[in-house]
């Protein structure tokens, strides 16, 4: 970490150029190309088995790719060993040295780097004075709670002040709201420090809470690169619609004289002017669009409800229309109290909420 | 998959030359040896040690197997009692009991079997009592030939049987016998189905162990044999009598034997499957017995401790008898310390000493070294998806017999080559702890391979994204980490070393004799009293280093001083 805010001087942009990695038989990573941008705070979402971990080592330098090249601020550190990179990772479960206090934790990469005593001591006592770890500067690290080891592990990441700093899944091993407030700091601190941060997770509150920008992958591939409202409200694809929001994805045919999308038995009317020319479509329909009444007018869909979870302020409905399954989102009031599995009620689609999503 | 890098390159080449040198070398100037006759190359060797009109070496195989195969049953029988009782039942003083069971570990098998002599033996303790209590004509009880060999065996091997399977059994997880029982199990079910298959491995494991050193023991048929043939006895003789080939030829037929017992017992080893099902610290299992199982197993428990006590403070009680005195009577009658002020005082007599601990220091360093070495290689560096194939090898010189290890090392190095640098080494005073070092350096393999896979590869990455290199990653991460493991792999060598005897009987010169070797002389000269004050020396020092030992393992507390 800086011991003057402004130190940051090599923050670095990485840039992948059709990277690939297999193991064994297996394809890791499939021609990926991102470009992450000096300071940005990027994330790499997607469900476990994706290989946005791998993708993470490969930028690390922890794997060669078999295909690819990566670059830190254009220069080519492809085959540069980690420690060559000036990068700064936190790993999943921490990794931190058992053996060691929390003092010798966080100087480990400044004893590496031959810093003379003195000022190794002030940049530790500063790192551990922005993590609020000064009073637990000489426990071995074992017996901390934690959220603690949590921030020994990114105090030791940020003090050699690294031109990429990686995550790995740091908060999945937190509880919930823990992991609440170290996604705070963690954000603080990167814009404190504006250096590049490449995220991994697969949690997608995470990462649409922290990042400038998230690339979402499934099965070795970048499937869409964009900020957290674009690929929310835009997903480009099926898989990132329910990924992302949870999102009913309905495939079906357009029956264009009476303008309506039929999935099965049910038949949606669609609004003017929309896939007047197709035949077959598939939306993506949040279970925020599905705006439920409890008394259905005549124009409404109706559905029967299969499952009701009260979850506080929200509500939550599993329901069956005309056997399609859909899932429905409504804030939380008494109108609901009556509404037990059984009851039929009403469906008015908000189709601003809805997209159109290309036939994969 | 990573590069192979540079240093790993180099450490496999260095290890490599050092097993070059100093396993494959001796082993294959025995098979070379065992194949001439008269400067010629011929089968001629085997053709006569395996002559069905020549019983000899075919008879002393068949004892071997047959009683190594006795020695596992026999083991396996009071070790697996030892354990049950230790962990699953609660009594008073269980701790101690435990603690009394693990003793013979410590013991030399030298000492084990004299200490064993003295209380079971011909004109042991223990049949003279007898006599005189119920006025038996001949010797009731004693021992010798080959139930005296199984029975010295089981003593000292049973041991095996309780470590593996008391850590085994402390593994046991409770949830998963709860299930069992919820669904309805009986307590025989439980066993057969849940418990069985969970020892398994510490079983199998245990059976290695103490076929290897039955096959191996040289000490137990050296005092007990009588008319019996044993392939460590014939080709002990063999040697002494200067043919040198047929003790080759028997050297390669032990070993086979050997290694093929240890690869076949090692096949059918898995790792244990327990702790993937549960998270976390899993409760300790605890099984139930009826209350008459209950009573036998801990009678019987009792019963072999206190049989395994009974050598151990009958050699006490020699050591502090005044030589000579003691003939036909129970006890000896009078006592001394003089054994004790002639060991310390006669420099003649001290040097054992000296040289014992000198040797077995120099083996055990050169084998944490080389050992700790190889466990990186196979479980850290570049190289370690061939770990499957290069652990065989790299644990092979345990299953060589301590005798075949000595007779091939008077082979190898009864003239100059290049490993030793162009000087021959039979006949100084480093070829001991070549010895000790060549069979024992696998222990420090096993426990330093057993720490470093416990080890998070995370955190060697982790060192590495700090910025440091192999050096520093290995000296402040790893080393740190697997003290413990190196410790204790260092300390088992130590301990045997001390107290070697096998091939140190065929290797030592009046130079650099060594404690067991002293020991032994002592014996012939039917001073019992100064065999006894040395091998209770032995034990005292073994002790002394399990204990410190141990301390150091332990050293860990909650805060630290400021590192400067």
């Amino acid at each position: 970490m800086p011991h003057t805010e402004s130190s940051c001087a090599s923050v670095s942009s990485v840039k992948l150029v059709d990277i690939s990695k297999s193991f064994h038989t297996t394809d890791a990573v499939r021609g990926v190309n991102l470009a992450i941008r000096p300071g940005e705070f990027f994330s790499i979402l997607g469900p476990s088995g994706s290989g946005k971990t791998t993708l993470l080592r490969l930028i690390a330098g922890f794997e060669v790719p078999d295909e690819g090249s990566i670059l830190f601020d254009d220069v080519d550190v492809t085959r540069r060993l980690p420690r060559e990179r000036g990068i700064g990772m936190v790993f999943q479960h921490y990794a931190l040295f058992p053996h060691m206090t929390v003092f010798e934790n966080v100087a480990f990469g400044l004893e590496a780097r031959r810093i003379a005593k003195q000022e190794l001591r002030r940049r530790v006592e500063n790192v551990l004075d922005a993590v609020h770890l000064s009073e637990k500067a000489y426990m071995l690290v074992p017996h901390l709670s934690g959220g603690e080891q949590q921030r020994v592990a990114l105090a030791r990441a940020l003090i050699i002040e690294p031109a990429v700093l990686l995550f790995n899944e740091p908060l999945s091993n937190l509880d919930v709201a823990l992991r609440v407030a170290m996604r705070e700091e963690i954000r603080t601190l990167q814009q404190r420090f504006k250096m590049t941060t490449v995220y991994v997770t697969h949690d997608q509150a995470e990462a649409m809470s922290l990042s400038d920008r998230i690339a979402v992958m499934r099965s070795g591939r970048v499937e869409q690169v964009g900020t957290p409202r674009e690929v929310y409200e835009s997903p480009r694809t099926a898989f990132i619609a329910s990924f992302l929001g949870g999102a009913n994805v309905l495939h079906g045919t357009v029956d264009s004289s009476t303008r309506e999308l039929v999935v099965g038995r049910l038949r949606i009317p669609l609004p003017p002017d929309t896939l007047a020319h197709s035949v077959t479509a598939t939306i993506a329909v949040k279970p925020e669009a599905l705006a439920l009444t409890p008394k259905p007018a005549a124009t409404d869909i109706l559905a029967v409800v299969r499952l009701r979870e009260y979850l506080g302020f929200i509500t939550t409905f599993v329901l069956d229309a005309d056997g399609t399954e859909l899932r429905a989102t409504a804030l939380s009031s008494s109108q609901w109290a009556e509404v037990v599995p059984g009851t039929t009620v009403g469906i008015r689609l908000d189709w601003s909420r809805c997209t159109f999503l290309l036939n994969e | 998959m990573r590069r192979l890098r540079f240093g790993t390159a180099l450490l496999f080449l260095s290890l490599l030359l050092i097993y070059a040198g100093f396993v494959l070398y001796p082993l294959s100037s025995l098979l070379t040896e065992s194949l001439h006759f008269d400067r010629e190359v011929s089968f001629e060797v085997y053709r006569r040690l395996l002559d069905p009109s020549n019983h000899s070496s075919m008879e002393a195989a068949v004892n071997t197997v047959l009683v190594s195969l006795l020695s596992v049953v026999g083991s396996g029988i009071g070790g697996v009692i030892l354990a049950v009782t230790c962990t699953q039942l609660t009594f008073p003083l269980r701790r101690t009991l435990s603690k009394l069971a693990v003793l013979p570990v410590a013991l030399p098998p030298l000492v084990g079997v004299i200490a064993f002599l003295f209380v079971f033996g011909e004109s042991g303790i223990l049949p003279r009592l007898l006599r005189l209590a119920f006025g038996f004509a001949t010797l009731p009880l004693s021992l010798d030939g080959m139930p005296a060999i199984v029975t010295v065996h089981a003593y000292a091997f049973s041991v095996y049987f309780y470590l593996f399977v008391s850590t085994a059994l402390e593994r046991l997880d409770a949830s998963v016998l709860e299930a069992a029982e919820s669904f309805g199990a009986s307590r025989f079910a439980i066993m057969r189905k849940i418990v069985l298959p969970e020892l398994k491995p510490a079983l199998l494991g245990a059976s290695i162990l103490t076929f290897m050193s039955s096959m191996a023991s040289f000490s137990a048929p050296l005092l007990f044999a009588g008319e019996k043939r044993f392939l460590t006895l014939e080709m002990f003789n063999a040697k002494l009598n200067g043919e040198l080939d047929v003790a080759a030829g028997l050297a390669v037929m032990l070993t086979l034997l050997s290694v093929a017992f240890y690869v076949l017992l090692h096949a059918l080893t898995t790792e244990p499957l327990g702790a993937a099902s549960t998270k976390g610290a899993a409760r300790m299992g605890r099984l139930s017995f009826s209350r008459g199982t209950r009573v036998v197993l801990l009678t019987l428990a009792v019963t072999i401790v206190v049989v395994e006590m009974l050598p151990l403070i009958v050699i006490v009680l020699i050591s502090f008898t005044r030589e000579g005195s003691w003939t036909w009577q129970i006890l000896p009658t009078a006592y001394t310390i003089e054994n004790y002020i002639k060991l310390f005082s006669d420099d003649a007599v001290f040097q054992p000493i000296v040289n014992s601990l000198e040797m077995s220091a120099l083996a055990t360093a050169a084998s944490i070294l080389v050992g700790v070495g190889i466990a990186y290689l196979l479980t850290k560096g570049s190289l370690r998806r061939w770990r499957v194939v290069l652990e065989i090898p790299a644990t092979l010189p345990y299953a060589v017999p301590g005798t075949v290890i000595a007779v091939s090392l008077i082979l190898a190095y009864n003239r100059s080559t290049i490993f030793t640098g162009g000087t021959i080494l039979v006949g100084t005073f480093i070829i001991l702890p070549l010895a000790y070092f060549i069979r024992m350096f696998p222990f420090v393999v096993r426990s330093a391979t057993a720490s470093l896979a416990q080890v998070d590869d995370a955190l060697l990455e982790a060192g590495e994204a700090c910025g440091a290199g192999p050096f520093r990653r290995f000296r402040r991460i790893l080393l740190p980490l697997i003290q413990p493991g190196i410790v204790s792999g260092g300390m088992l060598v130590m301990i045997t070393a001390l107290g070697e005897f096998v091939s140190s009987i065929l290797l030592y010169t009046y130079a650099n004799r060594p404690i067991a070797v002293e020991i032994f002389a002592q014996l012939r000269m039917y001073n019992f009293g100064a065999a006894a004050a040395y091998s209770v020396l032995l034990l005292v020092l073994i002790l002394l280093l399990v204990g410190a030992a141990q301390r150091i393992a332990r050293n860990e507390s909650g805060v630290r001083a400021p590192m400067m």
